[in-house]
C-alpha cells in the first residue's frame, strides 16, 4: 500500500511538471509564433437544376446571366434557374446584363431582366470588363467603349493587337502586344502609354486596375516575364514595385486585386497574394492544374480559387495567411463558379448547383 | 564583264526571294489585301486561303503571344482571329498567323516548323487565315506582301468611277460622263478595285471572282502631283490609323469599301488634264486621263 502511495505521488509530480511544461510551451509558442486560428466552413447542398432543358420564366432583378457549355441562362439572387437556352452568337454577360450578336440586325443586342435595353449597330464582338461594355474590332486592333445606355464613349485604333483590357472607376487600361499599356478616361483621353522595360521581348500579357482606379498591376515581357505594380500620380501611372517571374506562359495569366490593398498574380502552380506597396512578402496559394477563376470574400477575408484540367476541377478556399480551409473536387469539363458570402453557385457542364455556405 | 553583270542582275533579282519569309502554307491565295476596306472596316493585314492542314513558321522566331479561344484563360477577348501565334523575329519584325489550334509548349520556332493545325469552317475545303506583320522598332503595321514571297497576279486594277464634287454643286459628277465643269474647287474621289480569280476546292477545280484592294495610287493635275501614296505601312496616332507619309487619317482617305478621296483640285478656265494611275501589289497598273474643260459661269 505504501509502495502504491509512493508511486502515486511520483505520478502526480510528473503530471504537474507535464502540465506546467505544456502551458509554458503554449504561451511561448503563442508569443513567438502567433497564428490566426483556422476558419471552419461547410457547404450545404441547397438545390440542383438541369441546364439541358430550355426554360423561360420571368426574370427577377438582382440575379445574374451566365454562359456555360454551349448554353446560357439566368440565376436569380437565390440561385434559382429562371432561364436556360442555347448560347447565342458572341453572348457574354455581366451581372444582370447580357450582350450578344444578332446577325439578322447586324447589331450587338444588350438585354436586362426586363428585355432588350439597347442595340449597337455594326458591332460584332462585345465583351464586358468591370461592368463596362466594349466592342472589339474583329482583328483586336480597335476598341470601342459604351456607357450603360449604349451611347458611344470613345473608339480607338491601336498599332498592335490588344492583349488585355480592364476597367474600374471610369478608367480603361489596355495592354497591347507591342509592350505598351494605355489608360483612357470616360472621354477617351489618354496621358500617353506606359512601356514596361526590363525584358528582352516587350509585350503586355495582362493589366488589372484597382477598384478605386488608383493602382494598376501589369504582367509584361518575355525573358523575363515581369510583374509590375503601378500607382497613379497626376494623370499617369508610375511603377512602385516590379519583379521578374519564373513563370513564362506566353498568354494572359491571372492578375488582379482582391481589394484595393491586396493584389495577386499567377505564379508557377500557385497564386501569389501581396499587399499593395509592400514588397516584403507574399502569400503563396498552390493550386492543381490550370487556374480558372479567382474570387475574394471580403468580409470573411477568404480567397476562392477554381482550377483543374480535363474533366477534374477543384474549388478551394484559403485564408489570406495561406491556410487551406476547404477543398471541393468534382468531375466536369466546363465549370462556372459564382460565389457569394452566403452561397456558392456552381455550374458543372449541364448541372447547376446551389450550395449554402455555413461558417463556424 | 558580261558574266559579272549577269550574275549581279541574277542576285539582284533573287534578293526579294532570299530576304522573304516563307508563306505559312504552300498553296496560299490572297483574298483580302493590306489596307482594304470591307463592310466599313479597314484591314491592316492580309487574308489568305489554303488547303494545308497545318500552318508553319514563316521565319525563325521567339513566341511572343499565343491566343487559345475556348480555354479558361483570363482575357479571352473576342475577335475573328480565333487561335493565333505572334512570333518575334531577329529583324525586329513580328508576324501573326491566325485561325489555328496553336502549339502551346514551344517558346521558339524554326523556319518551317508547324505552328499548329488549321481551323476549318464547317463544309469548307479551304481554311481562311489572317496574317499580320508588325515593325516593333518603328511601331508600324507593315504590308505582309512586302515580307512574303511574290504571288502571281495578272489582272490589273479596275476603275469603277471617278467623281468630282464641287463647292457650288454637292451632287457628285462622274468624269466618265462629263468633261465640262464650272471653274472652281472640286473634290476628287475614285472608286477602284483589283479583280482577281480565286481557285477553290482541294484540286482547285472551282473558281470565283473576288475584289481586292489596290496597292498604290498617283494622281496629277496639269502635271502637278495631287495624290501619291502606296500602302506599305500604317501607323497609329491619337487612336486613329494613318498611311505612312500621309497627314490625313486612313478613314478620311479610304472612305468607303472601294472609294478613295484624292483631295481638292482647282479646275481653271480652259483645259485641265487629270491623270490617275492605280497599281496592285504585283505591279499591274491602270491609268486614266481626263480632259476637263473649265467654264466660267
Amino acid at each position: 500500500m505504501g509502495l502504491l502511495r509512493e508511486t502515486s505521488a511520483r505520478e502526480n509530480s510528473a503530471t504537474v511538471l507535464t502540465v506546467v511544461l505544456s502551458v509554458g510551451f503554449v504561451i511561448l509558442y503563442s508569443l513567438a509564433f502567433p497564428r490566426t486560428l483556422g476558419h471552419e466552413l461547410f457547404l450545404v447542398p441547397d438545390s440542383v437544376a438541369s441546364l439541358s432543358e430550355d426554360l423561360t420564366s420571368p426574370l427577377q432583378p438582382g440575379g445574374r446571366f451566365f454562359e456555360l457549355a454551349g448554353r446560357e441562362g439566368y440565376w436569380d439572387s437565390q440561385g434559382r434557374l429562371l432561364r436556360a437556352q442555347p448560347q447565342r452568337p458572341q453572348s457574354v454577360s455581366s451581372g444582370d446584363r447580357m450582350a450578344w450578336y444578332d446577325a439578322s440586325l447586324d447589331s450587338v443586342t444588350v438585354e436586362g431582366t426586363q428585355g432588350v435595353l439597347f442595340r449597337i449597330k455594326g458591332q460584332k464582338y462585345p465583351f464586358w470588363s468591370g461592368g463596362q461594355l466594349y466592342a472589339m474590332d474583329e482583328n483586336r486592333l480597335g476598341l470601342t467603349a459604351y456607357d450603360v445606355q449604349g451611347q458611344l464613349l470613345w473608339t480607338k485604333q491601336f498599332s498592335s493587337l490588344i492583349s488585355a483590357v480592364d476597367s474600374a472607376a471610369g478608367l480603361t487600361a489596355v495592354g497591347t502586344l507591342d509592350g505598351r499599356v494605355q489608360t483612357f478616361d470616360a472621354k477617351g483621353a489618354t496621358p500617353g502609354p506606359f512601356v514596361p522595360g526590363g525584358s528582352r521581348v516587350p509585350v503586355v500579357y495582362n493589366v488589372a486596375l484597382s477598384h478605386d482606379g488608383k493602382r494598376m498591376l501589369v504582367l509584361a515581357g518575355v525573358d523575363p516575364k515581369r510583374f509590375l505594380m503601378l500607382e497613379k500620380g497626376g494623370s499617369d501611372f508610375r511603377p512602385i514595385f516590379h519583379k521578374p517571374l519564373s513563370e513564362n506562359k506566353p498568354w494572359p495569366t491571372w492578375l488582379g486585386f482582391l481589394d484595393d490593398s491586396l493584389g495577386y498574380h499567377e505564379a508557377e502552380g500557385a497564386v501569389a497574394v501581396s499587399k499593395v506597396g509592400d514588397s516584403s512578402g507574399e502569400t503563396i496559394l498552390p493550386f492543381d492544374g490550370v487556374l480558372g477563376d479567382v474570387h475574394f470574400l471580403t468580409d470573411r477575408r477568404l480567397v476562392l480559387l477554381m482550377s483543374g484540367t480535363g474533366d477534374r476541377h477543384t474549388v478551394q478556399v484559403d485564408s489570406l495567411e495561406g491556410q487551406a480551409v476547404l477543398r471541393l473536387t468534382f468531375q466536369a469539363k466546363e465549370v462556372l463558379f459564382a460565389p457569394t458570402a452566403k452561397q456558392f453557385l456552381l455550374g458543372l457542364d449541364q448541372s447547376l448547383l446551389t450550395l449554402q455556405v455555413k461558417y463556424q | 564583264m558580261k558574266a559579272r553583270l549577269a550574275l549581279l542582275l541574277l542576285l539582284f533579282g533573287l534578293c526579294p526571294l532570299l530576304l522573304a519569309y516563307d508563306w505559312p502554307a504552300t498553296d496560299v491565295q490572297v483574298t483580302r489585301t493590306f489596307g482594304q476596306r470591307s463592310v466599313g472596316t479597314s484591314f491592316s493585314g492580309i487574308e489568305v486561303v489554303t488547303t494545308d492542314s497545318a500552318l508553319r513558321a514563316p521565319e525563325k522566331g521567339d513566341v511572343v503571344f499565343v491566343s487559345r479561344p475556348g480555354s479558361q484563360s483570363i482575357q479571352n477577348l473576342p475577335s475573328a482571329l480565333g487561335g493565333f501565334i505572334m512570333l518575334s523575329h531577329e529583324d525586329n519584325l513580328r508576324t501573326v498567323v491566325s485561325r489555328l489550334d496553336p502549339e502551346v509548349a514551344q517558346r521558339q520556332f524554326q523556319r518551317g516548323e508547324p505552328l499548329g493545325k488549321v481551323t476549318v469552317d464547317p463544309g469548307q475545303a479551304e481554311s481562311r487565315h489572317r496574317l499580320f506583320v508588325f515593325d516593333q522598332q518603328l511601331g508600324e503595321m507593315v504590308n505582309p506582301l512586302l515580307v512574303y514571297p511574290p504571288l502571281v497576279d495578272k489582272k490589273a486594277p479596275l476603275f469603277l468611277d471617278v467623281e468630282v464634287t464641287g463647292e457650288a454643286d454637292p451632287n457628285p459628277q462622274s468624269l466618265f460622263g462629263r468633261s465640262v465643269l464650272p471653274v472652281g474647287y472640286w473634290q476628287v474621289a475614285i472608286d477602284i478595285t483589283d479583280p482577281s480569280t480565286l481557285l477553290t476546292g482541294l484540286s482547285k477545280e472551282k473558281s470565283s471572282e473576288i475584289q481586292r484592294g489596290v496597292y498604290a495610287i498617283e494622281a496629277y493635275l496639269n502635271g502637278t502631283e495631287l495624290f501619291n501614296t502606296s500602302l506599305d505601312s500604317l501607323f497609329e496616332k491619337g487612336g486613329v490609323w494613318f498611311i505612312k507619309g500621309m497627314s490625313q487619317p486612313l478613314d478620311k482617305v479610304l472612305v468607303d469599301d472601294k472609294r478613295w478621296m484624292l483631295g481638292q483640285v482647282f479646275f481653271n478656265e480652259g483645259n485641265n488634264i487629270l491623270e490617275i494611275v492605280v497599281k496592285d501589289f504585283a505591279g499591274n497598273e491602270t491609268g486614266k486621263t481626263f480632259r476637263v474643260r473649265g467654264l466660267r459661269n
